[in-house]
C-alpha cells in the first residue's frame, strides 16, 4: 500500500498595500438653530441634485423664515473644485451637501 | 464635503441607501469617519421631478435639519485613533486554504490564485531593479501603497513570470495618472474596466498576443498581466465590488483586457511613440473602457469608417464628452487604409465629421436639465456648448467627443477581413507610461521566455493530446 504524499504547507504574503493610519477628526459643534443661518446647498452634478436641494431650499425657507441660501454647482461631478469648494464654505453657518449616489 | 467639515463647518450629506458603506469608507478614508449623512431611496441619477421632490420632503428634510442641529455625541467629537497594521504574511495553509483565506477577505478576482511565497515573491522581484519598498504609487479609494513588493505579490497571485513586472509598474503608475481619473474609473455606476495597450519590442519579449484572438484567452501575457493590474488595483486601492465600486452592472473587462498593438501589420506610427515615446521603446497606454462594439464589413476607407461612425454614436448614451472612443482596425483593413494613403489623422478627422447625432438625441441622451448643460459647458466650453444648445430642435448634426484627437486608432488582431471594432469609453481618457527595463533585460527574457509555448510552431503531427 503506498501513502499519500503529504499536501504541501505555503506561507502567503500579504498582498494588501500599508497605508497611514489616519489621523481622525471629529465633526463640528451643530448649530442652535437654522433659522438665520446661511445654509449651503451643495450640488455635485448628478442628475437628481437640483431637484432635491431645489425642493430643500424650499422647505427651508418655509420653516425659517430668516435663512439664507447659498449654492454650490459643480460643472459635473467628475471636476476637482476644492478650492473654489473651499472658498464658497468660507461664510457658511452649514451646508447640506448632496453627492448624488 | 470632508473638506467643509475639515474647514471647520458643520456638513450634512446625502447619500443613497445602497451606497451606505461606500460613504462611510470614503468619510473614514478621508479622516472624517463621524461625518452625518442622510440616507434616501431615491435612484441615482433620477430624473423624475415628482419623485426627487417628494423624496427629499418625506424621506430627507427632517432628517437634515436634525443632523445640523442635534448636539454632537463623545465619539463625535474625537473619535479614537485607528493603528493600521498590514501583517506581512496573510496566511499559512494548503492550497485551497490559501486560497479560501484569501477569497473570504475579498483579495482575488474569484478565480484561484497561485499562493505568493517569500520564494515566488523573491523571483518576481527579480523583474526590476528597484528596491522592494520602493514607493510607486498609491492607488485610489484607499490610497494604500503599491510599493514595487506589493506589486510583485499580486503579480505572483495573478501567475505572471518576472518579466512581466516593468509593465505593471507602469501600469500601476498609469492607473494614477490624473487623466485616467481612477477616482471615478475605479468605482463608478459606469463599471469601467482599463484597457491596456502594449507596445514596442516588449510585447515580442512577452509573447503578449496582438493578432488572432488577442482579446480572447489562451495568451500568459494577456491574461495574467491584466489579472495582475485588476489585483493591484483591489488589493491597493480596495474598491470592493459593492462597497465602494460600485459599478451597477459591473465588467468582464475587470479580469483582464490587454492586448498589444500590431505594429508589424500597421501603416502608421504605433500608438505609444505618437503620444511621445521614442520610437524602439515599449510602453503601456490605459483608457476606462465601457464596452466594445464589433464591425463587420468595409471594403474601402469610406465604407469602413461609414460603419465605424456609427458603432461610434452608440457612445452618445453617455455624457462623457472628454473621453476617447478607441478604434481597433484589424490588418486587413489597414492595407485598405494604406493602398489608399489615408493617415491616422484622416481616419480620426473622418470619424470626428460623421460620428454624429441629432439634437434630439442628443438631448435625450445627454443633456439632461440642467446638470446636462453643465456638464457640456465643462468639457467644450461656454462658447461651443452656447453653440450647441442652439441647436435644440433643428436637424443640425452634432459631434459625440471633443475633437478628432479623441479617436485612438490602433491596428490589432489576426488577418481576415471585415472586423473591426469599437470601444466606448467615460470618465477618464487615454494614459502611456513608457516602461522602463531592468539592466538584465536581455538575460531574464531568454530565461523565461523559454518556458512560453510556441504554439504557432507546433504541427498537426506534434499535438499529441487533441
Amino acid at each position: 500500500m503506498t501513502s499519500q504524499p503529504k499536501e504541501a504547507i505555503y506561507e502567503a504574503l500579504n498582498p494588501i498595500g500599508e497605508r497611514e493610519s489616519p489621523k481622525y477628526l471629529g465633526i463640528n459643534p451643530r448649530l442652535d438653530t437654522l433659522d438665520g443661518k446661511t445654509i449651503g446647498l451643495f450640488d455635485n452634478a448628478k442628475r437628481e441634485c437640483p431637484y432635491v436641494l431645489g425642493k430643500i431650499e424650499k422647505l427651508l425657507q418655509e420653516r425659517f423664515p430668516a435663512i439664507k441660501i447659498s449654492w454650490f454647482r459643480k460643472g459635473t461631478y467628475k471636476q476637482v473644485m476644492w478650492d473654489a469648494e473651499k472658498e464658497w464654505a468660507k461664510n457658511l453657518d452649514g451646508v447640506i451637501a448632496m453627492c448624488g449616489d | 464635503m470632508v473638506t467643509m467639515e475639515k474647514q471647520g463647518i458643520p456638513v450634512v450629506g446625502i447619500a443613497n441607501e445602497h451606497f451606505e458603506s461606500d460613504w462611510k469608507i470614503a468619510a473614514r478614508t478621508k479622516g472624517v469617519p463621524g461625518t452625518r449623512y442622510v440616507l434616501t431611496s431615491l435612484p441615482s441619477n433620477c430624473v423624475q421631478v415628482d419623485r426627487c421632490e417628494a423624496a427629499a420632503e418625506e424621506e430627507m428634510f427632517d432628517k437634515l435639519v436634525e443632523a445640523l442641529t442635534r448636539p454632537l455625541t463623545e465619539e463625535e467629537k474625537g473619535p479614537v485613533l485607528e493603528e493600521l497594521k498590514v501583517e506581512r504574511v496573510a496566511c499559512t495553509g494548503t492550497l485551497q486554504e490559501v486560497n479560501q483565506y484569501f477569497y473570504e477577505r475579498e483579495m482575488t478576482d474569484g478565480l484561484p490564485i497561485i499562493p505568493p511565497t517569500e520564494a515566488a515573491v523573491q523571483e518576481m522581484l527579480t523583474g526590476t531593479d528597484l528596491p522592494p519598498d520602493y514607493l510607486v504609487t498609491k492607488i485610489l479609494p484607499e490610497m494604500r501603497k503599491a510599493t514595487v513588493e506589493k506589486i510583485a505579490i499580486n503579480a505572483v497571485m495573478a501567475g505572471c513570470l518576472p518579466t512581466y513586472m516593468p509593465v505593471l509598474i507602469a501600469a500601476a503608475e498609469a492607473a494614477m495618472d490624473p487623466d485616467f481619473h481612477l477616482v471615478e474609473t475605479g468605482v463608478s455606476t459606469g463599471s469601467y474596466a482599463p484597457l491596456m495597450i502594449i507596445n514596442g519590442p516588449i510585447r515580442n519579449d512577452l509573447n503578449i498576443n496582438y493578432k488572432h484572438g488577442a482579446l480572447s484567452p489562451g495568451r500568459r501575457a494577456n491574461a495574467t498581466i491584466g489579472r495582475a493590474l485588476r489585483l493591484i488595483l483591489l488589493n491597493t486601492g480596495r474598491a470592493l465590488p459593492g462597497i465602494q465600486d460600485m459599478g451597477i452592472l459591473g465588467s468582464p473587462g475587470k479580469y483582464t483586457q490587454c492586448v498589444g498593438e500590431h505594429e508589424e501589420a500597421s501603416p502608421w506610427e504605433p500608438l505609444h511613440v505618437q503620444r511621445g515615446c521614442a520610437p524602439g521603446s515599449s510602453a503601456v497606454s490605459m483608457v476606462p473602457i465601457t464596452g466594445r462594439v464589433a464591425i463587420l464589413g468595409g471594403d474601402d476607407p469610406q465604407n469602413t469608417l461609414r460603419i465605424a461612425a456609427q458603432a461610434a454614436v452608440v457612445r452618445a448614451n453617455s455624457d462623457y464628452l472628454g473621453s476617447n472612443i478607441v478604434f481597433f482596425v484589424s490588418p486587413a483593413s489597414c492595407d485598405i487604409f494604406r493602398d489608399a494613403k489615408w493617415s491616422k489623422k484622416d481616419i480620426q478627422n473622418h470619424l470626428y465629421e460623421h460620428a454624429r447625432i441629432l439634437p434630439t438625441s442628443f438631448w435625450g441622451a445627454r443633456l439632461y436639465k440642467p446638470t446636462g448643460r453643465r456638464n457640456v459647458e465643462f468639457f467644450l466650453g461656454k462658447e461651443m456648448a452656447q453653440w450647441i444648445f442652439k441647436q435644440e430642435g433643428t436637424d443640425m448634426p452634432l459631434p459625440i467627443v471633443t475633437g478628432p484627437d479623441k479617436f485612438v486608432v490602433v491596428c490589432v488582431g489576426g488577418h481576415g477581413m471585415n472586423q473591426n471594432a469599437i470601444f466606448t469609453c467615460g470618465h477618464g481618457t487615454l494614459v502611456t507610461r513608457e516602461i522602463k527595463l531592468p539592466r538584465d533585460w536581455e538575460a531574464l527574457v531568454a530565461k523565461y521566455k523559454a518556458r512560453e509555448i510556441e504554439r504557432f510552431r507546433y504541427t498537426a503531427k506534434e499535438r499529441k493530446y487533441q
